[in-house]
């Protein structure tokens, strides 16, 4: 096994002033044996990187190294790395156990019997023997996916690349097979990059999850780092489902702490002490981006019972029962709705009025440029200190 | 349904829907039923005063009047069989990896090679054979089949290379992609896994091509003469020339257009594809 | 095992293992994409764009089949075909018998069989696709196949078939004709009868392919683009207007091409069938084409002049199709 260097890489397609940046100074160090997630919306380069990885597409500039060795150059059949893809690009033509057996007989010089007991060994993990002698035309997707992974296995490579593996499966399958690989991938311990568009994936699968957006790197931290402690705007509306609730506001003063006041609404306010403003740098007259996860925000049936320096009034929409818990949407009064998570014992009507409140604590704040100045748990500061991680 | 619960319109519509059938059926079977039949007829049962539209008595003369006899077009069949089997040969070898590499690698102005090799087709071959005659005759080939076969080049050439590629364009690429991280150079996955893949269409272009290259008669009308003249010619040169043997002339059709039915038959789900040069997929 | 083998030792490996000589053949994709490319443009080159140029230099001087090249006459060949040679264009109007002009030659020839077969074809396709859609599954493949046809036969053969049909003698449609009480034409001997004939030959021949490519077209159209016209209470009109219709618009744009394309460049459908008489009353562009250079004095620079018109018309007309409907991308 290996460890995959990308350093300072950029993909561009076309060249001089028509070129597109795909990718653009990426850095990703993935250690040996490690599982890494990228995700990102499509055309974040997510893809483009995992294929620059496999060699299907050449590096504009920077280096990727597997191993220690820059492999800029070396043809993808050199690299000893196997792919699984997203229509999983079996043989048609070929049984099972050909498909399997590709890749060892053209990338070892095992002996025959040698490489069959591979293929049948690899079958045995994906518990696909019976169908070794099949046609993919005559599997289903879930089957189809088993045997492109048992592909992968039977090299014994580098390392796994997957794009979008799952994304041709229904939810039930998906969810079963996302347990599957990460299970395979902590026992078999060959380093894996995962490219999905799916944050719930990035979330359950990687020891660490790179976020990409526009080509470029966002966050690459463990799921729940990324998960509590965004880095940016860009990253806490990504991930998680329903995503992060934002409002727009100017930071305004009073007596003797600070305001932020919805800029589209200005009845709509969240007061925030006046030493945390202090501590974060909070200036008055800026403009800032509160942000907050669904299942923080407390809604109660009364809004009178609350705060006012701290919450504020909104309606319900829609009622969402998902049996252990209820999604409701609210519309605050800003321009965009929000969602919160409540127990699912709590069922307000739609169209009546609740309280929605929420701590400090539980607050993130983002600059103008879209940074992180203060995420979840960390009332007295930054998580992230005051320098910009933001790419 | 019953048909009792039918409304006398659906009735009259369906009624119609058989009648309309059965004369664009007529219509498009009579003429090739009437020739292969003819080429059975006896010549009494062919000159007579009322047409023998079942004929009875079936006679295999007019056959082999044409193939040993007088007339003898086995030299003209080999003929065209050698012409269309080189062109295809040829237009095979060097059309399918130029299709390969339309369809998948970085060619620069690949779209406008590619409309170029369309508009060859598209030219009237005549206007072209002009200056060709030219040249065949300085560089001493002159009429011939040579000259002929390579004309027909015009023809095979491009059909192979849009049909093939309509064929690869449908083939994922991570086919190939899959087959080169596991092991294979561009080469290798070629032939591993791209031409197993794409053969019934470089079978189904090699047909249409063949076809083509079969059903020409302009090109060997004036660069064939006497011996080396298709099978086309030949049985054109059988008519009009003096009173016309219609036996034999039956025979001659249904001796011509046996490969080319026969062929589109066993690629009738690529006809389409081949005729409009992979434009329409079947 | 193989896992614990760096990169280093897996490419040693390679080279002293036994794969097939085409895998240890490195040509990049560099060089590879033109060892594709270049046989098929070199060949292409020399039967096409050379021919092209020399057919564009012949058209500008004297030439001769055999005896070759002659004066240097500019657009002289051009100037000829176009104004001074009645089987090119011939209009002959004499303004006090307003009734009674001629005009003729081969490009008004091109015109009325192209135009007339062209459209005839086009309508009677899409209506032939659209009753074969309409079939049960049991009838289709069988009609189907008797559709496309006529499309297999040889056109020198097709020639011959009809000629053999309507023979003055022994042509079996002269007899059903008079069976049911109709006089028969007088198929080729009447100039507008004899381009009528043609044209019907080349119905018969290719209003297939029409069918065909039709048919792809209806096939492609979805299920639930019917239904939803249906639910909606749209008559059958308006289904055949707003589905079917712009369903099959690119399909009825291709099989346009490919009919422009032949009928430019027919030949045995007409030479066989009325030796482009009667006089030369059916001689289209192509085959005007043809006898100006291969039969009689050879004059191959007139030819080439009007080999050249008749490219430009051709790839002019469809190509401009092509790029219009996007084909071919």
């Amino acid at each position: 096994m290996a460890s995959v260097t990308i350093e300072d890489v950029t993909k561009m397609y076309g060249s001089g002033d028509g070129g597109i940046v795909a990718v653009s100074d990426l850095d990703i160090d993935i250690r040996d044996g490690e599982f890494v997630v990228l995700v990102g919306p499509s055309g974040c380069g997510k893809s483009t990187t995992l294929r620059m990885v496999a060699g299907l597409e050449s590096i504009t500039e920077g280096t990727i190294s597997i191993g220690g060795e820059v492999v800029n150059n070396t043809e993808p059949r050199d690299r000893d790395i196997a792919m699984v893809f997203q229509n999983y690009a079996l043989y048609p033509h070929m049984t099972i156990r050909e498909n399997i057996g590709f890749g060892l007989r053209y990338s070892s010089d095992l002996p025959a019997d040698e490489r069959n007991a591979r293929v049948e060994a690899a079958a045995e993990t994906m518990d696909i023997e019976d169908l070794l002698d099949s046609k993919p035309g005559q599997l289903s997707g879930g089957q189809r996916q088993r045997v492109a992974l048992g592909r992968a296995i039977v090299r014994e490579p580098q390392a796994f690349l997957f794009d979008e593996p799952l994304s041709n499966l229904d939810a039930k399958l998906r969810v079963k097979m996302r347990t599957e690989i990460s299970r395979l991938q902590s026992e078999l311990g060959v380093t894996s990059i995962y490219v999905t568009h799916d944050q719930a994936e990035a979330m359950t699968m990687g020891d660490r999850v790179a976020v990409l957006d526009g080509g470029e790197l966002q966050q690459l931290a463990p799921p729940q780092e990324v998960y509590d402690h965004p880095t940016n705007r860009f990253v806490a509306g990504f991930i998680g489902s329903p995503s992060m609730d934002f409002l727009e506001t100017t930071v305004e003063r009073t007596g003797e702490g600070r305001i932020l006041v919805s800029r589209s609404n200005e009845t709509l306010s969240y007061a925030l002490e006046r030493s945390t403003a202090d501590r974060l740098g909070i200036e008055t007259g800026s403009d800032l981006t509160l942000g907050v996860r669904p299942e923080d925000v407390d809604v109660s049936g009364d809004p009178a019972d609350r705060d006012r320096r701290t919450s504020f009034e909104a309606t319900v929409d829609v009622v969402e029962p998902m049996g252990s818990d209820n999604f409701l949407t609210l519309d605050v009064g800003g321009p965009e709705s929000w969602s919160a998570r409540v127990d699912s014992s709590f069922v307000p009507e739609e169209g009546s009025q609740v309280g929605v409140a929420f701590d400090e604590s539980v607050l993130h704040l983002f600059a103008a440029d879209g940074r992180t100045l203060k995420s979840k748990g960390t009332g007295d500061g930054s998580y992230h200190g005051t320098e910009a991680i933001a790419a | 349904m019953r048909v009792a619960n039918r409304s006398p319109r659906a009735v009259i519509g369906t009624g119609l829907k058989y009648v309309v059938g059965f004369l664009a059926c007529v219509w498009m079977l009579f003429p090739i039923y009437w020739t292969l039949t003819t080429a059975f007829k006896t010549r009494e049962a062919i000159l007579g005063s009322t047409p023998v539209f079942v004929p009875t008595l079936i006679t295999f003369e007019h056959f082999r009047t044409i193939f040993s006899g007088s007339v003898d077009i086995q030299a003209n069949i080999l003929n065209s069989v050698l012409v269309a089997v080189a062109a295809v040969g040829i237009g095979i070898l060097i059309g399918v990896p130029a299709a390969y590499a339309l369809s998948r690698m970085d060619v620069p102005r690949k779209g406008d090679i590619g409309f170029w090799i369309l508009s060859t087709r598209m030219a009237p071959p005549l206007a072209i054979l002009i200056p060709l005659v030219g040249f065949y005759f300085a560089a001493g080939i002159g009429q011939g089949l040579i000259g002929l076969t390579v004309t027909h080049l015009l023809i095979t050439v491009p059909l192979i290379i849009w049909i093939v590629k309509g064929f690869i364009d449908d083939l994922p690429d991570s086919l190939e992609e899959s087959a080169m991280v596991d092991g294979c150079n561009r080469l290798q996955a070629l032939r591993t896994v791209v031409f197993p893949l794409v053969a019934p269409g470089v079978a189904a272009a090699a047909f249409i091509a063949f076809i083509f290259s079969w059903n020409n008669y302009v090109l060997a009308l004036y660069l064939t003469t006497g011996e080396s003249a298709t099978l086309p010619i030949a049985v054109s040169n059988s008519v009009g020339t003096y009173s016309i043997q219609w036996g034999q002339l039956g025979a001659a059709v249904t001796v011509t257009i046996l490969p080319p039915v026969v062929l589109s038959l066993l690629i009738r789900n690529y006809l389409v594809a081949g005729m409009t040069m992979g434009a329409v997929k079947g | 095992m193989g896992a614990m083998i760096g990169l280093s030792a897996i490419t040693e490996r390679y080279r002293r293992s036994e794969q097939s000589l085409l895998n240890r053949l490195e040509i990049s994709d560099r060089t590879l994409r033109w060892l594709f490319m270049l046989p098929s443009i070199v060949v292409l080159a020399f039967i096409s764009i050379v021919p092209l140029v020399r057919a564009v230099w012949m058209s500008l001087h004297d030439w001769n089949l055999t005896s070759g090249k002659g004066a240097f006459v500019g657009f002289g060949n051009y100037e000829t075909l176009l104004f001074g040679n009645p089987e090119f264009f011939r209009f002959e109007f004499d303004p006090s018998q307003p009734f009674e002009f001629v005009l003729s030659g081969s490009v008004v020839h091109q015109a009325v069989y192209t135009g007339l077969s062209v459209s005839i074809e086009v309508v009677l396709g899409i209506a032939l696709a659209m009753y074969l859609f309409s079939l049960s599954e049991r009838w289709q493949p069988i009609v189907r196949t008797i559709f496309v046809l006529p499309m297999l036969v040889t056109p020198i053969a097709t020639a011959l078939m009809w000629r053999l049909m309507i023979d003055g003698s022994i042509g079996v449609i002269n007899y059903m004709l008079q069976f049911v009480g109709i006089s028969p034409p007088a198929w080729t001997s009447s100039p507008v009868m004899a381009m009528l004939t043609v044209v019907i030959v080349d119905v018969w021949q290719w209003t297939p392919l029409v069918i065909l490519i039709v048919f792809a077209g209806l096939l492609s159209i979805p299920e639930s683009r019917y239904e939803a016209a249906r639910v909606d209470g749209a008559p059958r009109w308006a289904i055949f207007r707003h589905v079917t219709l712009p369903g099959i618009k690119y399909m009825i744009a291709i099989a346009l091409v490919f009919r422009l394309m032949r009928s430019f460049r027919e030949f045995p459908l007409i030479e066989i069938v009325t030796s482009h008489g009667p006089g030369t009353a059916t001689q289209i562009m192509n085959i005007q084409l043809y006898r100006t250079v291969f039969v009689g004095t050879g004059d191959a620079g007139l030819g080439a002049a009007l080999g050249i018109v008749l490219i430009v018309v051709t790839v002019g007309i469809c190509m401009s199709i092509v790029r219009r409907v996007g084909m071919m991308q």
